[in-house]
């Protein structure tokens, strides 16, 4: 159903995919824990299966060794660096932050279908995954690549610009991303999660936020392709 | 023919191809190009990159796939890198536009998290993807 195959007439079946390569970065969505086992073992372990799953279908990961991008030669980097609410306003503490979000009813579904153990916090996990990926990105980057970063998280709190729920920004990103375009040279910067879609530019770096959304934040008449995102025209 | 030879004729095609449209680019108008079992092909005209400015933004390589189509023609396409995130597939009518958009044999897709919440249904989004040899 999902593979089209086509019969050529040397007698050889072509197997066709809907895509050559798919790259996949995970979002908060898929760190929820929903069945017994995950909720037993915590969404460090949810992604490590994700991961694994991702593998057997030749899906790339944050994990995996970068691709580079044949028709422009750009790295192509997908990397995972989750959120630490410090997308927040100076006078608000970390420990106020989720009360202050309350006021607004804007706390997101995370903070109950999330757990983040072993580690202290979601904000012990992003440090330590923002750690990882400075370290692998300083130590393994060619240093004349141009590249594209992609993140479900926005890498900047001024790229968060959600004037329904402003108050929701703590769950959008954390301020360790903020200078990865100018660092990591980026071209085009991908990312999702906020369902606000756009083009915005910093310092000469396009970054694209390409969500699709909830159901009732997209029209079924346009069709899927409408929503896919062209990065290279 | 066989198919080693066929391999080595697309391989000419594409480089030619590929040639007619680096001179496309330099002359700025469409060219034509005609060729017996392919037919008239149109080579399309392609916006610039959208790069703003700075370096390294100028398109380095062009790469051309030729796809056998069932008519006996040839379909020549440009590699495309498209971008999706937040597609939701837990709702039925997110599943149901995924199911349907159509195949992109040659391109290449970003996923850019929040697919889905449960396992299966990240499964069956990556199983669109599966190599069947």
């Amino acid at each position: 159903m999902y593979v089209s195959v086509s019969r050529i007439s040397n007698g050889f079946f072509l197997c066709i995919k809907k895509f050559s390569k798919v790259i996949w970065v995970p979002g908060n969505h898929e760190l929820w824990l929903v069945t017994q086992e995950e909720q037993q073992r915590g969404s460090p372990w949810k992604y490590a299966a994700l991961v694994a799953l991702a593998r057997k279908y030749g899906v790339v990961t944050p994990e995996d060794p970068w691709l580079t991008f044949p028709v422009t030669d750009h790295l192509i980097v997908p990397f995972f660096t989750l959120y630490d609410y410090s997308f927040r306003p100076a006078n608000i503490s970390r420990d106020q932050v989720v009360d202050w979000a309350m006021e607004e009813n804007c706390v997101c579904t995370d903070e109950v279908a999330i757990n983040a153990a072993p580690f202290d916090s979601i904000d012990d996990w992003s440090r330590q995954r923002c750690e990882n990926t400075r370290m692998r990105l300083d130590n393994d980057l060619p240093t004349d690549a141009r590249t594209i970063l992609i993140n479900h998280f926005p890498l900047r709190e001024d790229l968060v610009q959600i004037p329904r729920i402003p108050r929701f920004s703590p769950w959008c990103g954390t301020k360790q991303t903020e200078d990865w375009h100018l660092r990591y040279r980026a071209d085009i910067v991908v990312s999702g999660h906020l369902h606000v879609r756009g083009t915005k530019i910093r310092n000469h770096t396009r970054f694209e936020e390409v969500s699709l959304g909830y159901a009732r934040q997209w029209d079924e008449a346009k069709g899927l392709k409408h929503y896919l995102r062209d990065l290279i025209f | 023919m066989a198919r080693s030879a066929k391999i080595q004729w697309l391989n000419e095609i594409a480089s030619l191809y590929k040639m007619l449209y680096k001179m496309q680019l330099a002359s700025k108008s469409p060219i034509l190009l005609a060729c017996s079992g392919v037919g008239d092909l149109k080579i399309p005209r392609r916006k610039a990159c959208r790069f703003d400015s700075g370096p390294g933004h100028q398109r380095k390589s062009i790469h051309i796939s030729v796809t056998p189509q069932l008519d006996s023609t040839w379909l020549f396409t440009t590699l495309k890198l498209w971008a999706i995130s937040d597609l939701h597939v837990g709702a039925e009518k997110n599943r149901r536009a995924l199911s349907a958009l159509s195949d992109f044999p040659d391109d290449w897709l970003i996923l850019a998290g929040d697919v889905c919440e449960r396992i299966e249904d990240l499964e069956w989004v990556f199983s669109l993807y599966q190599e069947i040899f």
